[in-house]
């Protein structure tokens, strides 16, 4: 054992979704997370604890990743019978809710996709400028079908 | 403009907090996101109408990094006036919500001072029999309720392929 011990940057952010298959196809037509990394069913009770879900629930899940390293990757997690929703204010953020950040090429095509795949526009692409960082960068937030916000930036292809 | 654009992994998960400076240190002091990536004040509106909060609030915000690498971050966001909490029906996992994963080389060290700086755990470290793999897991929530997943491992295995 080490006295300080090490922790990773963020290997993934994982989504309690509604519906597996419409989630995957969302995250893998919209963003291009077309690579499995690991998936299946959860059917070690400590599992359920982790997740804080009945023992008797079934738990199906998804990881998938962009191209590269094995970090910054999405896990979707199905629970049957699902566990209440989040309560929230329609639109912008809460307090404690969470917001995945990614960069794209062409943020246009990239909105498009989500919006056919059933994502809500919170704010439609625009140029924010950020003090000290120059000429700033088109952006646009948006919530997947289960309403995890989504922050996308555009960069050129050298920038992602 | 590509027919296929790119679209990168997670640069970042950012958090909607009550308090920057209690979120900055929990983060750093518990989960070792040491390094500043960049931090300030929003001032321009579009900040503003991409997070969906009024044009007078104040959004403060730190971007905190594990290592060198500008990917795998989080970022911390504070609006004030304060937008509502999320609500949620289950101590542990609700429907719509997001759960940061990270590995850690010592699960119980860092469960100790997650504790000490304000998460709730959710649940203790105990061994979860993943397909072949067999990893000491624990969960819990950070002090406005984001949950995270610490996943025991050594660091050389950090980027391991899953065996199915």
């Amino acid at each position: 054992m080490n006295d300080t011990p090490q922790v990773s940057r963020l290997v993934r952010t994982a989504l309690f979704v509604s519906d597996l298959d419409r989630s995957s196809r969302f995250y893998k037509q919209g963003l291009g997370y077309r690579e499995v990394y690991s998936g299946g069913e959860l059917t070690h009770k400590v599992a359920h604890a982790l997740l804080g879900v009945p023992e008797d629930s079934a738990i199906r899940y998804e990881i998938v990743k962009a191209d590269g390293p094995n970090f910054g990757m999405i896990g979707m997690f199905e629970v049957k019978p699902s566990p209440p929703r989040v309560s929230r204010r329609s639109g912008g953020v809460n307090i404690g809710e969470g917001c995945l950040v990614l960069m794209t090429t062409d943020i246009r095509a990239v909105r498009d996709r989500l919006v056919d795949l059933g994502a809500e526009i919170v704010c439609e692409p625009q140029r924010l400028v950020v003090r000290g960082t120059g000429p700033g960068s088109l952006e646009m937030t948006c919530r997947d079908p289960d309403g995890m916000l989504i922050n996308l930036i555009e960069r050129p292809v050298e920038g992602i | 403009m590509n027919d296929t654009p790119q679209v990168s992994r997670i640069v970042r998960t950012a958090i909607f907090v009550s308090d920057l400076e209690k979120s900055v240190r929990f983060y750093k002091e518990a989960l070792g996101f040491g390094r500043v990536y960049a931090n300030g004040v929003l001032e321009h509106k579009v900040g503003h109408a991409l997070i969906g909060v009024p044009e007078d609030s104040v959004i403060r915000y730190e971007i905190v990094q594990a290592d060198e690498l500008n990917f795998g971050m989080v970022g911390l966001f504070e609006a004030k006036p304060s937008p509502p909490s999320f609500r949620r029906g289950n101590r542990g996992a609700n429907l719509g919500e997001g759960c940061m994963v990270f590995f850690a080389t010592d699960i119980h060290a860092v469960r100790d001072r997650i504790v000490e700086l304000g998460g709730e755990i959710v649940c203790e470290p105990q061994l979860l029999a993943v397909h072949t793999l067999r990893q000491l897991e624990m969960t819990c929530r950070d002090p406005d309720g984001m949950m995270i997943n610490i996943i025991e491992r050594p660091s050389e295995n950090w980027n391991a392929d899953v065996v199915q």
